[in-house]
């Protein structure tokens, strides 16, 4: 049988999230290497392209799940934006950062599938339930796996799920513009101007953005003060 | 210039203070306000609590893909999808003078000539009347030498004809509102003749399961629409063995990958856990030996297999896996597996001590 086409789970499990995660590109990518991969790609070589997607689908896929809660809506995400990106890497010049980009590409979709949520609010997943220590047995594999950090804290656990739940549910209660904002702000930990240049807008748009996201959410979690 | 402080404008700065994003100087400047007024000092500190509850919230991302076998299963589709966009053909100046794009160009012009539009919709009228009616005779009559014949029943095939069958042959449409997609197969030799239907026709099936197991003679793409069409057909006993042997033999993970989801629906039968075990046991991949236990572990909780049981044999891979596997998620997920059975061993035990 030939080899791996299908991506292996990584040895090291990845961290429960509660930090913010720094954009694409800011770690060990430099933009020197993705400008000869995008080069590559655009001259027709699939290996680069494929390099590039695996260089940033991590994060895209973990906007979309965060912002849809929903597997199957983000696997619809990832594809369309992928496929978006293959077909018009060809217009890509150079004149921003390249998960600007993507990002520009990945939020319109997310927002889109988000706006047609509110119009058929029907079709809306249930609310993502995180789980608590009562519901154990029927959970996932990895639910019953130890935690470090506050997930080995019994009491801290309980209380970071509820508050999680009622955040959750804050959120839900935003437009999708301003749940777009707070999430890539809060939990993707892109600064205000990549957040503005993504979603085309001006990094004062995006400041307002963000102070209303805050202002529903604070009193909606009143009673977590 | 950091902008004055006053208690009118604290409460933004408070939210992009608890949200880093203010620079130094912005930042002295909140917190030596906060020192001197009380009110404000609430309003900080309330901010900082939302941001630290909202750094609390556990991301539907870390529950919906903790094993990113999600991101893995993305990922493949998606360079399947570019293996078929590079497999189609290139556009060239024929596809601009489509029908539809000629329609499109004159439309504007239709919409502000009614009298023209008429005229212009009755003679493309004619015309498709007249190349319709040329194109039955063509087709309803065979011509000497060179006989065609399309059969919606279709009749047997014979080995021989399975063999001339390839990649350009078959054609697998959707049909809306329908699971079932309309199968076309052209086959050329000795008789050539055009095969139409859907899974639910038995020849029909029989192409496709000869498909699936002939990983060489169809490229994948065929391989794995023809896993899809026969999906809802998966307690099928010959479909069940088709599919078997996919996930025993083909080349592309993928096709094994979408074998095994194909199988979950196959029912309890001896023959399909077998083909999931040796993929647990064998497989090289390790997505689809992942898939596979995930499969093995389905069945064995599942209330619609309830006579689906594990032998020693399935003990003894998943101990196997649980000391050997490379993958530390089969490992764990393996070990997960073999306390499950333990407890509902218990559990049956101690059902039959409360029920003699």
């Amino acid at each position: 049988m030939s080899d791996v086409i299908v991506g292996s789970p990584p040895e090291a499990l990845p961290s429960s999230g509660t930090t913010a995660v720094a954009p694409p590109g800011s770690s060990v990518l430099s933009a020197a290497d993705d400008r000869i991969l995008i080069e590559r790609a655009q001259a027709g070589d699939r290996s680069a392209f494929e390099l590039l997607v695996q260089r940033y689908d991590r994060q895209v896929l973990r906007l979309a799940l965060n912002v849809l809660g929903s597997a199957e809506d983000a696997r619809d995400v990832y594809q369309e934006a992928f496929l978006k990106i293959y077909r018009n890497l060809h217009r890509f010049r150079f004149e921003c950062a390249f998960y600007t980009w993507i990002y520009r590409i990945v939020t319109n979709i997310c927002l889109d599938h988000l706006r047609r949520r509110r119009s058929h609010p029907e079709e809306q997943p249930p609310l993502l339930r995180t789980v608590s220590s009562g519901e154990r047995r029927d959970a996932d594999f990895f639910d019953h796996q130890q935690e470090t950090g506050m997930y080995s804290d019994p009491e801290r656990q309980v209380l970071g799920h509820e508050i999680g739940r009622q955040v959750e549910a804050a959120l839900q209660a935003l437009s999708p513009r301003e749940r777009m904002v707070f999430e890539m702000r809060h939990y993707q930990g892109m600064k205000l101007r990549a957040i503005g240049e993504a979603l085309g807008t001006t990094e004062e748009t995006v400041k307002n953005s963000l102070f209303r996201a805050t202002h529903k959410l604070r009193t909606r979690l009143e009673g977590l003060r | 210039m950091v902008e004055e402080l006053h208690c009118s404008n604290f409460e933004d700065r408070a939210i992009l203070y608890a949200a880093g994003d203010l620079i130094e100087d912005e930042r002295a400047a909140v917190e030596a306000h906060a020192r001197r007024c009380a009110t404000c000092a609430a309003v900080l500190s309330h901010e900082i609590s939302l941001r630290r509850a909202i750094a609390a919230r556990v991301q539907p991302a870390d529950t919906l893909d903790r094993s990113e076998l999600l991101l893995a299963r993305c990922r493949s589709e998606l360079f399947e999808a570019l293996d078929y966009a590079a497999a189609q053909p290139k556009r060239t100046w024929r596809a601009l003078v489509t029908p539809w794009r000629l329609v499109g160009a004159f439309r504007h012009t239709f919409v502000f000539h009614p009298g023209w539009s008429a005229a212009a919709l009755l003679l493309v009228g004619a015309l498709a009347g007249t190349a319709a009616r040329e194109w039955y005779r063509q087709i309803a009559l065979p011509v000497p030498g060179n006989p065609v014949i399309t059969v919606l029943a279709p009749a047997p095939l014979t080995e021989q004809e399975l063999e001339t069958i390839d990649r350009d042959s078959i054609r697998l449409e959707p049909q809306s509102g329908s699971t079932n997609p309309k199968v076309e197969l052209q086959v050329r030799s000795p008789r050539p003749r055009v095969l139409q239907g859907t899974p639910d026709d038995a020849e029909i099936r029989r192409v496709l399961t000869y498909v699936i197991g002939h990983g060489g003679q169809f490229d994948d793409g065929v391989r794995l629409d023809s896993i899809d069409a026969l999906r809802p057909k998966a307690d099928d006993p010959q479909v069940r063995e088709a599919m078997s042997e996919a996930l025993r033999h083909d080349p592309n993970p993928a096709v094994r990958l979408r074998a095994i989801e194909a199988l979950r629906g196959a029912g309890s039968a001896p023959d399909v856990q077998s083909a999931i075990l040796e993929a647990l046991s064998d497989d090289d991949n390790s997505g689809v030996r992942i898939q596979a236990l995930n499969a093995l572990l389905e069945r064995m909780r599942s209330h619609k297999f309830p006579s689906v049981s594990l032998d020693n044999r399935a003990v003894s891979i998943l101990r196997d896996r649980m000391r050997n596997d490379s993958n530390r998620y089969i490992r764990s997920r393996s070990a997960d597996a073999l306390g499950q059975l333990a407890s509902m061993d218990e559990d049956s035990v101690s059902g039959e001590g409360r029920h003699p």
